[in-house]
C-alpha cells in the first residue's frame, strides 16, 4: 500500500541505474560479504567492549592481550567494502540521498575508525597496563559511534518520507533521529556485539589452553566468564528484538508476524537458533555455541535484505518514480562478472596458505601460540 | 541534478575530493611500490648476509604496515565516501559499469591485508628460524602482486575517466576497461610508486644507528628513486602523447586553474630526482629533516600530477558523458531544453514547495524552507559548487562574477560550453539562468557592501518566493 507521504517523497527518488548484472545474483553477494563484515565487526566492537568493561576476563592487560584488535579491524575495514560497493549497485537512488543528507558525519566516520585503528596499535604497543586500557576507552566510543552513524545512514536510506529534512537543513548534518527504529536497532548492535564478544573471550582462553606452562585455573575461568557474558547479553537480546520488532512500521512487522511466510519463518529460524545456541553456552559448549551464533547473524542479515526490500518496495512502484536509465556499457559484463568469480575462487587457496604457513611457524616458535593472541616468552 | 547537494558554499566541494584523494594515492602508491621493495631488500640482505639491513627492514615493514594499513586503507574508504557524499551521480555510474572490477580489486586488497598482516608477524620468527627465509619472501611476493594487481585493476577505471576509448560507442566495459591511456598510466605509476617506496626508505633509514647499514640502506633507497625516475619521464611523455589533442592543448594553454601544476609537476620532477643522487652521494650526511623534504616533494609531484589529469579532464567526469558537476549529457540537453526541473526530483520538489514551478500543493511534510536555500543557491549547488566556492579558496566564483554585470553574467551561462569550453554547458532554461544570477549577484553583494548592480532586472522573470 503506499501511503500520501510517501507518494510525495517518491518525486525525491532518484531513478535508478539497470543493473549490470541479475539481482539474484548481487543480492547473495551483498548479503554474504555483509555477514563476514558485521562478524568481524561484532568480534571487534564486542572485544573492546568487554576490555572496557570487564579487563581482567578479557586478558587485555597481559602482553600481546591487545595484538588482535588491529588485525580484525583491518579485516572488517576490508569486509565493509565489498557490501558497500553492491549496495551502492542495487540501492545506490536511496543510498546517496541518504549519505548526502548527513554528509558531515558520513565523512566523521573515516577519521573515527582511523583514529581507532591507530588508538588500538598504540594500545597494542604500551608497556604500561594501566595505559593500555586507558586507551581503549577512546577506541570503544570511537567505534560505538561509527556504529551509530552506520545504522543512521543504513536506515536513512529506507525513508525516503525523511529526506524532506534537507530543504530545512541541507548542511549534511542530518541524523535519523526522527525514525522510531534508530535507537532499537543500534542497541540491538551494540548487544550482538557483547555477545560475540562474549565468544571471542571464551575463544581466546580456549586457544591459550594450548601454550605450555598457562594457569589452567584461570584460563577456565576465562572461558566460562566468556560464555557467561554471551548467555546474558543474549537474553537481554531477546527484548531488544522485541523492543525493534514493534518501532517498524506496521507492514513490516506484520510480515514479520504472521503476514509473510517467508518472513515468519526467517524469524522463527533466528529465535530457535538464539534459543539453542543460550542453550549450549549454558552447558559450556563453545565450538556449536559460535556455529549457532554465526548462522543467527547470517539469517538476521538476510532479515534485514528482505526487510529493506519491503520497505523500500511502495517507492519502486511508485506512479512518480522516474524510469531507470539504461546502462552505458552493457556488453563485456558476463567476462568482467567471471573474472571476479575466478579471482574468488583463485584467493581462497592462497588465503589457505598464508594461514598454513604462519600458523606453522608460531607453532614452531616456542612460547608462541597464535598470531591473533600470541604470548610470548 | 537527480540527488540532493551537500551545501557547503564557502570551498568547492571538489576540493574536499582532491585533498583525500591526493594524501591516498600518495600512500597507496607507496604500498605498490614499497610491497616490492621490501622484497628485493630482504633478498638482497639475505643474499649478502646482512643481518643489520634485515634487522632494519623488520622496523620498515611495521612502519610500512602502520602507514599504508592504517592510512592508506582508510584514506581508501575516504575516496569512496566523499565521492559518493559529492558526486553520486557520477559515482552511480562508475560503480554500475565497473562493479565487477571494483569487486575484484577489493579481492586483491583482501589479499594485500592478509599477506601484509603475515609478512609483518612473521619476520622476527624468520629472523629465529622459525619460518624459512623462502617462504617469508614468498609471502612477501604474495603481497607485492596482488598490490600490483589492486593498481592495474584501478588504473584502468580511473584512465577511461580520462579517455574512455570506444567504451561508451561500442558499449563494451571492457573497451572501456583498456582504453587509450591505460598502459602509458600503468608505467607512469609502476615508476611513480617505486620512487615513492624509495623515498618513504630514505626516511626511516635515516635513523638507523650503525653508520655502515645506514649508508647501505639509504644508497639502496637513493637508487630506488633514482632508476624508476627514467622510468617516471618515459612513462609521462607516452602518457602525454596518448591524450587527445584537446586534453593536451588544455593541460599546456589552459591559465590559471591548472598552470600552478604543470610548473609545479615540471620543476618537482627534476627536483626529486636531484634529492635521490644527492642521498646516495652524500649518503653519510644524510638527516631525517632532509628526507622529510624529499618525502614532501614526492608528495608535491603526486600531487601536481592527479591534479593535472583532474583539471585537464574538464569539463568532463567521463568524457563525452559525464560533465565534471555530475550533470550527465543527456540532462544536460533536456534540461536546456524543459527546464532544470525536468532532470531533477528535488528542484521539482522545491518549486512545488515554493509555488516557483507547477501548482501541485506543497507536501504536507515540509514544515518550512531553510532561509539561505533559494532556487538559485539550489542550482550553484547542483551545477557549480564541484568546482566553485563562494568565497573561499580554489577557484573563487564571486570575483569571476564581479566582472560581469547580470546580463553578461546571463549571457555568459547560456553560452558556457561553447565559449568556455572547460566548463560544463549550464543545464537550465532562461528562468533557472535567471535565479543562478540573481543568486550569485547577491552573493556577491553579501561579500561586498553596496547596491546589487543591476538585479533589479532580472526579478519581474523570477519568482519572489523562489529567490
Amino acid at each position: 500500500m503506499i501511503s500520501s507521504a510517501m507518494t510525495d517523497a517518491a518525486i525525491l527518488v532518484p531513478p535508478p541505474m539497470t543493473l549490470p548484472a541479475p539481482s539474484s545474483l548481487l543480492i547473495p553477494l551483498q548479503v554474504l560479504t555483509f555477514f563476514a563484515h558485521l562478524l568481524l565487526v561484532n568480534i571487534l566492537l564486542g572485544s573492546v567492549l568487554l576490555a572496557v568493561l570487564d579487563r581482567r576476563s578479557a586478558a587485555t592487560e597481559e602482553k600481546n592481550g591487545v595484538a588482535f584488535m588491529p588485525k580484525i579491524l583491518a579485516l572488517a575495514v576490508n569486509f565493509g567494502i565489498a557490501p558497500f560497493l553492491f549496495l551502492q549497485v542495487l540501492y545506490g537512488n536511496y543510498l546517496y540521498p541518504g549519505i548526502l543528507l548527513m554528509a558531515v558525519w558520513w565523512m566523521s566516520i573515516v577519521m573515527a575508525v582511523m583514529l581507532a585503528y591507530y588508538g588500538l596499535y598504540i594500545s597494542d604497543g604500551a608497556i604500561r597496563t594501566s595505559r593500555r586500557s586507558a586507551v581503549l576507552i577512546p577506541v570503544a566510543l570511537l567505534l560505538m559511534g561509527t556504529a551509530f552513524l552506520l545504522t543512521s545512514a543504513s536506515t536513512l536510506m529506507e525513508r525516503p518520507d525523511q529526506w524532506w529534512r534537507w530543504f530545512q537543513e541541507p548542511y549534511g548534518l542530518i541524523l535519523n533521529t526522527g525514525d522510531a527504529t534508530l535507537l532499537p536497532r543500534y542497541l540491538h548492535i551494540i548487544l550482538a556485539s557483547l555477545a560475540v564478544g562474549g565468544l571471542t573471550m571464551a575463544w581466546r582462553a580456549e586457544w591459550s589452553l594450548r601454550c605450555p606452562g598457562v594457569d589452567r585455573e584461570k584460563v577456565l575461568h576465562r572461558r566460562r566468564r566468556g560464555l557467561t557474558w554471551f548467555f546474558h547479553v543474549s537474553l537481554a537480546q531477546i527484548a531488544a528484538g522485541l523492543l525493534f520488532l514493534f518501532t517498524l512500521p506496521g507492514e513490516a512487522r506484520s510480515m514479520l508476524t504472521g503476514g509473510d511466510l517467508l518472513f515468519t519463518a526467517a524469524l522463527l529460524l533466528a529465535l530457535a537458533g538464539l534459543a539453542a545456541a543460550l542453550f549450549l553456552a549454558r552447558r559450556e559448549r563453545l565450538g556449536p555455541a559460535s556455529l549457532v551464533t554465526a548462522g543467527i547473524i547470517l539469517v538476521m542479515v538476510c532479515i534485514r535484505a528482505m526487510l529493506r526490500e519491503a520497505l523500500l518496495r511502495p517507492y519502486h512502484a511508485s506512479p512518480a518514480a522516474s524510469p531507470s536509465t539504461a546502462l552505458a556499457m552493457p556488453h563485456g559484463q558476463t567476462a568482467a562478472l567471471t573474472m571476479f568469480l575466478i579471482c574468488a575462487v583463485l584467493i581462497v587457496p592462497v588465503l589457505l596458505w598464508l594461514a598454513r604457513v604462519v600458523l606453522r611457524a608460531f607453532r614452531n616458535s616456542p612460547g608462541t601460540i597464535s598470531p591473533l593472541g600470541k604470548e610470548e616468552n | 541534478m537527480e540527488y540532493p547537494v551537500w551545501h557547503f558554499t564557502g570551498i568547492s566541494s571538489g576540493l574536499l575530493i582532491a585533498v583525500v584523494s591526493v594524501l591516498h594515492v600518495f600512500i597507496a602508491q607507496f604500498a605498490v611500490g614499497g610491497g616490492i621493495h621490501l622484497v628485493w631488500t630482504e633478498y638482497r640482505a639475505r643474499r649478502q648476509h646482512m643481518p643489520e639491513l634485515l634487522l632494519w627492514l623488520e622496523r620498515h615493514t611495521r612502519f610500512f604496515l602502520l602507514v599504508t594499513m592504517v592510512f592508506g586503507a582508510l584514506s581508501g574508504v575516504g575516496i569512496w565516501f566523499s565521492i559518493s557524499a559529492v558526486n553520486p551521480g557520477a559515482t552511480s555510474f562508475l560503480i554500475h559499469n565497473f562493479v565487477f572490477f571494483w569487486a575484484a580489486e577489493w579481492l586483491f586488497f583482501l589479499l594485500e591485508v592478509v599477506s601484509l598482516l603475515a609478512y609483518c608477524s612473521t619476520c622476527r620468527l624468520t629472523r629465529e628460524g622459525s619460518m624459512p627465509p623462502e617462504t617469508h619472501r614468498r609471502i612477501g611476493l604474495i603481497y607485492a602482486a596482488a598490490g600490483v594487481i589492486s593498481l592495474v585493476l584501478i588504473n584502468g577505471i580511473i584512465t577511461f575517466m580520462l579517455t574512455p576509448g570506444q567504451g561508451p560507442s561500442s558499449g563494451d566495459v571492457w573497451d572501456a576497461f583498456f582504453n587509450p591511456t591505460f598502459l602509458p598510466s600503468l608505467v607512469f605509476r609502476l615508476a611513480l610508486s617505486l620512487m615513492l617506496a624509495g623515498m618513504f626508505a630514505l626516511f626511516t633509514a635515516s635513523r638507523i644507528r650503525d653508520e655502515a647499514v645506514r649508508r647501505l640502506a639509504i644508497r639502496s633507497g637513493a637508487q630506488w628513486i633514482i632508476f624508476p625516475f627514467f622510468l617516471l619521464l618515459a612513462g609521462s611523455a607516452w602518457y602525454f602523447a596518448a591524450l587527445p589533442p584537446d586534453r593536451q592543448d588544455a593541460i599546456l594553454r589552459r591559465t590559471s586553474d591548472i598552470h600552478p601544476f604543470v610548473k609545479t609537476y615540471g620543476w618537482i620532477l627534476p627536483a626529486v630526482f636531484l634529492g635521490g643522487v644527492l642521498a646516495f652521494v652524500k649518503s653519510d650526511h644524510l638527516r631525517r629533516p632532509l628526507t622529510v623534504l624529499i618525502l614532501c616533494a614526492g608528495l608535491m609531484l603526486t600531487g601536481s600530477f592527479e591534479w593535472i589529469r583532474e583539471t585537464g579532464r574538464r569539463p568532463w567526469i567521463v568524457e563525452g558523458v559525464i560533465y565534471s558537476n555530475g550533470v550527465s549529457v543527456a540532462q544536460a540537453e533536456r534540461a536546456g531544453s524543459e527546464g532544470a526541473a525536468s532532470v531533477s526530483g528535488w528542484l521539482r520538489a522545491f518549486d512545488d514547495m515554493t509555488g516557483a514551478g507547477s501548482d501541485t500543493a506543497p507536501p504536507a511534510q515540509v514544515i518550512r524552507l531553510n532561509g539561505s536555500l533559494t532556487r538559485g543557491a539550489l542550482l550553484f549547488a547542483q551545477q557549480c559548487n564541484t568546482c566553485h566556492g563562494l568565497g573561499g579558496p580554489r577557484i573563487d566564483i564571486l570575483p569571476l562574477t564581479a566582472r560581469l554585470t547580470p546580463e553578461g553574467l546571463a549571457a555568459q551561462l547560456q553560452g558556457q560550453g561553447k565559449r568556455l569550453e572547460y566548463m560544463p554547458p549550464f543545464a537550465g532554461s532562461q528562468a533557472d539562468r535567471d535565479a543562478l544570477v540573481v543568486y550569485l549577484k547577491q552573493a556577491e553583494a553579501s561579500h561586498r557592501p553596496g547596491p546589487i548592480p543591476g538585479a533589479e532586472y532580472f526579478k519581474p522573470r523570477t519568482s519572489p518566493s523562489a529567490d
